[in-house]
């Protein structure tokens, strides 16, 4: 792949468009090429901003009362150090281990507004 | 007169310079503080709401992918680098990330909004509560996409917020998947320009 390429699926990757075969493609050729990855920070802080163009939306206080309760008996992962600068990359749909277990532990405690503080 | 605009917890002062208190509570939350984590919720949570419910439509998903997506931030604030990106678009980037993905696992696909015109998305003007810089920052970015070909807007908006795949986007609009791609360069690389992003 060159850069050129690249930086096409830098793009789709960013906006999270990218087919499943294109996204690992893209992470094989990101692990290949760190001095590509400048610009994948960019695509992603223009494609955050995005987020801007919808007004605010107050979630609902239970779900806060929640998160609060999991997170206190929720390990933390260490910082990779292998860390490939891609830390931002979106979940891959067929989920690491540590990512169903964070989903279960959703599934496991939803939303309840009888849940007390 | 110093002017400052906060914008989601990016202190911008008018000389340019930006303190961005997103990251410095990041960075608490990967030492396990359980009080930044709060702060960082109380921030941000009303614009990832926003978003994820844009993406997902549906309320209750919704709302299971805000609990799951500052869960992650929870678990993974230690990957935040401080030096590579704002805070802000960090979290932004997994919101819009399990977004996408809830959309794409669900059969639900069907009610997924398909407005994709700029107009759609113009700020509301009358919301009181609603502070002055956050529809200042809104309408910066409506005016910068705005100045976007149509064909790359169309493409942005049905990725960003349709939670469409490039694939899905080429079906949609009839157009060649390569040109697909092409637009979505093109218009991101136009973007970054109009909103100043740069290293």
């Amino acid at each position: 792949m060159n850069e050129q390429e690249f930086q096409e699926l830098a793009a789709g990757h960013a906006l999270h468009a990218l087919s499943a075969d294109d996204e690992r493609r893209f992470m094989l050729a990101s692990a290949e090429h760190p001095e590509w990855r400048t610009e994948v920070g960019l695509d992603e802080e223009a494609a955050a901003a995005l987020a801007a163009m919808v007004e605010p939306v107050q979630p609902p206080p239970a779900l806060r009362q929640a998160l609060l309760a999991q997170i206190s008996t929720l390990a933390q992962d260490p910082a990779a150090p292998g860390d490939t600068g891609l830390e931002t990359a979106p979940p891959v749909s067929d989920g690491t281990a540590s990512e169903s277990a964070s989903a279960d532990s959703v599934a496991a405690a939803p939303a309840d507004p009888t849940i007390p503080d | 007169m110093l002017v400052e605009m906060v914008i989601d917890g990016l202190d911008v002062p008018e000389d340019g310079s930006a303190r961005d208190s997103a990251a410095d509570l990041l960075v608490r939350v990967a030492g396990g503080d359980q009080r930044a984590f709060a702060e960082l919720y109380d921030l941000l949570s009303p614009r990832v709401f926003a978003l994820i419910l844009r993406v997902v439509v549906n309320r209750s998903q919704s709302e299971e992918v805000l609990q799951e997506v500052f869960l992650e931030i929870w678990q993974s604030a230690a990957r935040f680098a401080p030096n590579r990106g704002q805070g802000r678009s960090w979290v932004l980037t997994i919101a819009h990330g399990r977004a996408v993905d809830r959309v794409r696992a669900s059969q639900s696909s069907t009610d997924r909004d398909v407005r994709v015109g700029v107009r759609d998305f113009v700020p509301a003007r009358n919301v009181v509560e609603e502070a002055v810089e956050e529809r200042l920052e809104g309408s910066r970015v409506v005016m910068a996409l705005s100045g976007l070909p149509e064909a790359q807007q169309e493409a942005l908006i049905l990725a960003y917020y349709g939670g469409y795949s490039q694939s899905e986007i080429s079906a949609l609009i009839g157009a060649p998947l390569g040109t697909v791609k092409t637009r979505m360069r093109d218009g991101l690389t136009r973007l970054r320009g109009e909103l100043g992003v740069s290293t």
